[in-house]
């Protein structure tokens, strides 16, 4: 077994440990999270390495499996392998991870239960690095239900404020009704070749019938577009930024959403072999793109901007996916994962520092704090896809990869998609840091805790496009360094973007100038372009009127009947009372009369005689149950452990009793 | 369909879940939870009851005809007592079990 396995073994314990811990010992060792995932990020640089150059992707350089059940005559087995694209993939996750830990520990120190916040993020961590390097689909699901859960925990991290537990619901919700289609593929492959193991899939595809392959490959897209925040499915993601800011960078801008682009590029030998399941992708992830960009220029607050930025370029990633080709899907994960991250932390950053997430009420921060204006601007500008950072390799890839397999019009909305990405990132970048800054109080630079992770994302983002060669080559793909038309064309919509950005935020065309002149078209826009409506009006909304109408039947036909029986019971016991007032009760009167008259002697025999008797058992009686009071403490748990205690004692009888009688 | 789990791993599953769930019910203090722990219980019960019809008996029909009355019953266990929780709490806005103490003698 190959050491590299055990990656994702060290945030696996680190999580066990903070698990078990109790609070306060929980918030003391917090630096276990940034040390337990430095070792498996050391460990995977070692391994990207020590395998470097890689084979192509799927040919695994090492497998370890366990069986842990055989079903009839397959075998149910848990199996990792590690490929150079998992090699990748894992030095990706344990980096950023990295990065956000060490962030973490500035950002959560005061928080009370930054135990419980590290200790998710080590489960979130292993959960990832385990899935990049499953080799089995089974073991795949399995992760990305887990993460999942660290998702929604981290979602609603504060869950004391309404906003982040309506969020984290929702996001839970709208993920899991993504992973009904992972389910139902998951479904669909077992029926087609009765097995979970990647590889077998992948070489009995061929002979998979197209229903099947349709089947699967609709379902995948279907679970990666509610991990991805695809449309229709992308609800979840702005309102998921009410969790703390470095989760949103490493789950939900980083890592965790590149899941589902992930899942479909390890299943791509699956899915290609449907065109319809392609075209989908394609047009998805197109619509999703432009959707996202254009909603993106809209926004103030600045995590939502880099929210919908995205849904944007998860979007463009799957449209890539849709030629049918991995590498730029795969090369543009990569790069976004760690320009995002920075993006995200530097933000985090920001807000520390101004106290707002409001981007119009910062302003002038590029005097204030340098090295964290310069930090964001390496991001952001990697964002807009400027030469020479990686965004600008990675987007001109796809761009390129539209053209080649003979897709215009995609390539045309992606260069739509582009105008718009470099629109908002000027115009976000001249509101936070040119200008004056915009409220009363000092601005300071961030700490050392903040500058070193990101920094190192920024080191990332400089070199990974102009090096792509030398580690793409790992993945076996050929990558040209992107022609001259290419780059001249995307440089010229980013120019075109990006002075369109200068100019709107120089004249202020922002929202309070579309209140006055288009106030329908900014209700558009803060109404996310209605897919929070469309969910509303076509899920929730029948949701609370089937309730309500199973409501009225219940009131109004089963309590009716109810009712009616109670009102009859009443008309017949008053007649019944009225008979027993007036015959029955005469009769025990005259009963009782003449009982009375006897009962007078036996009065006086009895106060003398027996009275004292009674009193005194009484007496007796009253002081033994102030003894036995003292049990009877109303409390369930006392109860429970009485009955416990009483079925361990009686265990122990028949044991001794049974091995007394064996003996 | 064979399935060639070993026995003790299953018996070890439910011990475990029974454990687990007999924790629960000891310290939790929210009724919610001790209901979330019983379930857990009654899981462990179910667990075994499959595992031992499956291995002491050859035929595993009966053992499976039980486990569904089982769920059907939990689940509508569940049911009532999730009805009392919100009964309990509608009256004396709370529900710890702790503050709950109007039996005591």
């Amino acid at each position: 077994m190959s050491v590299f396995f055990l990656i994702p073994v060290f945030p696996a314990l680190g999580f066990l440990a903070l698990l078990f811990l109790p609070r306060a010992r929980r918030n003391r060792l917090i630096a276990l999270g940034p040390i337990l995932v430095g070792i498996s990020a050391v460990l995977a640089v070692v391994g990207f390495i020590r395998y470097f150059p890689g084979r192509a992707i799927g040919q695994s350089f090492a497998n370890v499996s366990w069986t842990l059940a055989r079903l009839g005559g397959t075998k149910l087995t848990l199996s990792f392998g590690l490929d150079s694209l998992a090699l990748v993939m894992l030095t990706m996750v344990s980096v950023v991870g990295l990065c956000v830990q060490i962030y973490s520990l500035f950002y959560m120190k005061d928080d009370e239960r930054r135990g419980w916040y590290f200790c998710v993020l080590l489960l979130f961590t292993a959960a990832m690095l385990a899935l990049v390097t499953s080799g089995n689909l089974l073991l795949i699901f399995a992760m990305w239900e887990i993460m999942g859960v660290c998702s929604y925990l981290l979602i609603g991290f504060w869950y004391k404020d309404e906003a982040p537990r309506r969020a984290s619901v929702k996001a839970f919700l709208v993920t899991r009704a993504g992973d009904l289609g992972f389910f139902i593929a998951l479904a669909a492959i077992w029926q087609a070749c009765g097995s979970f193991q990647l590889e077998t899939i992948i070489k009995a595809a061929p002979q998979f019938s197209a229903a099947t392959v349709l089947v699967i490959g609709i379902g995948l897209l279907w679970a990666a577009a509610g991990k991805s925040a695809q449309l229709p499915l992308s609800v979840w993601l702005p309102d998921a930024m009410a969790g703390p800011t470095p989760a949103s960078a490493i789950i939900h801008a980083a890592t965790m959403v590149a899941a589902g682009i992930f899942v479909i590029a390890r299943m791509m030998p699956v899915i290609s072999l449907s065109h319809v399941a392609l075209s989908i992708a394609l047009w998805v992830g197109i619509a999703t793109a432009v959707f996202g960009a254009f909603l993106a220029c809209f926004q103030t607050d600045i995590k939502r901007m880099l929210a919908f930025s995205t849904i944007s370029q998860l979007g463009l990633m799957f449209a890539a996916l849709g030629t049918g080709a991995i590498d730029g899907a795969l090369f543009h994960l990569i790069t976004h994962a760690f320009f995002k991250s920075l993006l995200f932390l530097a933000a985090g950053t920001i807000i520390h520092v101004t106290g707002t997430q409001d981007m119009r009420k910062m302003g002038g921060l590029a005097k204030h704090m340098p090295i964290m204006t310069t930090i964001f601007s390496i991001g952001a500008f990697a964002l807009a896809g400027i030469v020479p950072l990686s965004g600008f390799f990675s987007k001109d890839l796809i761009l390129e990869e539209f053209l080649t397999h003979g897709h215009p019009v995609a390539f045309a909305l992606a260069l739509v998609m582009a105008t718009l990405t470099a629109l908002y990132v000027v115009k976000a970048w001249f509101t936070i840091f040119v200008g004056k800054y915009r409220q009363e109080g000092h601005v300071h630079e961030g700490t050392l805790l903040e500058i070193i992770p990101t920094a190192i994302l920024a080191c990332f983002t400089l070199l990974l496009g102009i090096f792509n060669q030398g580690w793409l080559g790992c993945l076996g793909f050929k990558v040209e360094m992107p022609t001259m038309e290419m780059a001249s064309i995307s440089t010229g919509v980013m120019l075109v973007g990006a002075t369109l950005g200068y100019l709107m935020y120089r004249f202020h065309i922002d929202n309070d100038w579309l209140a006055e002149h288009a106030p329908g078209f900014l209700r558009a826009t803060e109404a996310r372009l209605y897919t929070d409506a469309f969910y509303e009006y076509v899920i929730i909304k029948p949701y609370f009127g089937i309730s309500k109408l199973l409501w009225n039947i219940d009131t109004h036909v089963i309590d009716g009947a109810v009712n009616g029986v109670v009102a009859l019971y009443g008309r017949v016991t008053k007649v019944a009372d009225s008979a027993d007032a007036h015959v029955i009760d005469g009769a025990v009167n005259g009963v009782a009369a003449g009982y009375k008259h006897l009962t007078a002697a036996a009065w006086v025999a009895d106060a003398k005689g027996i009275d004292g008797a009674v009193n005194g058992i009484g007496t007796g009686l009253k002081q033994t149950s102030q003894i036995a009071r003292k049990a009877q403490a109303g409390r369930i748990h006392v109860y429970q452990r009485a009955i416990v205690g009483a079925v361990i004692v009686l265990l122990i009888i028949v044991l001794f009793v049974v091995l007394k009688g064996v003996a | 369909m064979h399935l060639t789990v070993s026995y003790t791993a299953v018996i070890l599953l439910a011990a475990a879940l029974f454990v687990i769930g007999l924790y629960g019910v000891l310290v939790r203090k929210s009724a919610i939870g001790i209901l979330m722990s019983l379930e857990l219980m009654s899981m462990a019960v179910m667990i075994n009851l499959i595992t031992f019809g499956r291995f002491v008996h050859q035929s595993p029909l009966n053992s499976w005809f039980f486990t569904v009355f089982l769920m059907v019953i939990v689940a509508a266990e569940v049911g009532i007592g999730l009805a009392l929780v919100i009964a309990i709490y509608r009256n004396d806005r709370t529900s710890e079990v702790d503050d709950l103490d109007r039996l005591k003698g």
